[in-house]
């Protein structure tokens, strides 16, 4: 038996939260994020506006802006972006290879995917230092800065 | 004899105290051009007519192969390290490979290169009870943490039962 509709237009190609909860979620470099845990929807335009992602046990959630996704297939949710966050851990090395540290946290532009500024830890009891986007040539398995750690 | 006490006879060369010390290279940390720490320099190979570094042997610990890199895919070296131009290739071995619907269809078995290069010329992958199957790199959108496969490619897996 066909379900009633009211919605003024075709919805069989919409999919639901159903379809949502649970995907993997994976970032343009073919890394998985973790799962998708939650919708979440605008009330006053009620929108998608983003999902919120499982990262696994002890790890904190995160929440994951619309414009950043770039697809749902029927297995997985894939992403336009490699997501900023996933830096924290990384082994950060000079111009010339030297190891600088760990980044220890990272700073958004506004609560974007936009790096501002990141902190890098040299080890135990040792100060932070704070080093900024402009400074970071590549980031790959891990970071590699455009100057020398004496320029820092 | 210390580096200050010396006799120098050169022509068009630099002074000593501009050049690097072959010996304190040796154990160095090679790093790729994305920052994958690959392992550390065990030999510096010099061709021995031209008297140029051509490449270097990099040891990655126990149990596995140690590679040999030519010097054109070095970007730079230091006291601190040496710094590839690339992601070495064949470390692409064990990593999944995903269909363009986030499927996850294998792992890369072998990485079939161009000659000696760097270059991929096609992947064989391996996967669960399947027959492994090859990935011409024309089929690869990209390779990153997983290698993801181009969305118009259709993998037909086998199962090792079925008669190709």
């Amino acid at each position: 038996m066909s379900k009633k509709s009211i919605s003024g237009r075709n919805l069989e190609d919409s999919i639901t939260s159903d379809d949502i909860l649970g995907k993997e979620v994976i970032d343009i470099e073919g890394k998985f994020i973790g799962v998708v845990e939650k919708v979440l929807i605008d009330p006053k335009n009620i929108e998608i506006i983003g999902i919120e992602v499982d990262k696994g046990f002890l790890k904190k959630g995160l929440s994951i802006g619309r414009s950043y996704i770039d697809k749902i297939t029927d297995v997985a949710i894939f992403l336009k972006i490699r997501v900023a966050y996933e830096i924290k851990g990384m082994t950060v090395f000079d111009k010339i290879g030297a190891k600088v540290g760990i980044v220890s946290e990272v700073e958004l532009v506004e609560g974007r995917n936009k790096i501002k500024n990141i902190h890098v830890r040299k080890g135990m009891g040792k100060k932070e230092m704070i080093i900024s986007n402009d400074l970071i040539e590549t980031i790959g398995h891990n970071i590699i800065l455009a100057v020398k750690e004496d320029k820092i | 004899m210390g580096m200050k006490n010396h006799h120098r006879i050169t022509k068009s060369e630099g002074e000593l105290l501009s050049t690097l010390d072959l010996k304190k290279l040796l154990r160095l940390k090679v790093i790729s051009n994305k920052g994958l720490v690959i392992g550390k320099v065990s030999q510096i190979r010099i061709h021995q007519a031209k008297m140029h570094i051509e490449g270097i042997l990099v040891s990655r610990g126990f149990f596995k192969k140690p590679i040999y890199i030519g010097s054109s895919y070095i970007s730079k070296f230091s006291h601190a390290s040496f710094l590839l131009n690339v992601e070495p290739s064949v470390l692409l071995k064990g990593k999944t490979v995903i269909n363009s619907q986030g499927e996850k269809i294998g792992k890369v078995k072998e990485i079939i290169r161009k000659e000696h290069s760097n270059q991929i010329e096609k992947l064989i992958i391996r996967s669960f009870l399947k027959k492994d199957f090859e990935l011409k790199i024309s089929n690869i959108k990209s390779i990153g943490n997983s290698v993801i496969i181009n969305p118009n490619h259709h993998v037909e897996k086998k199962y090792f039962w079925k008669k190709s």
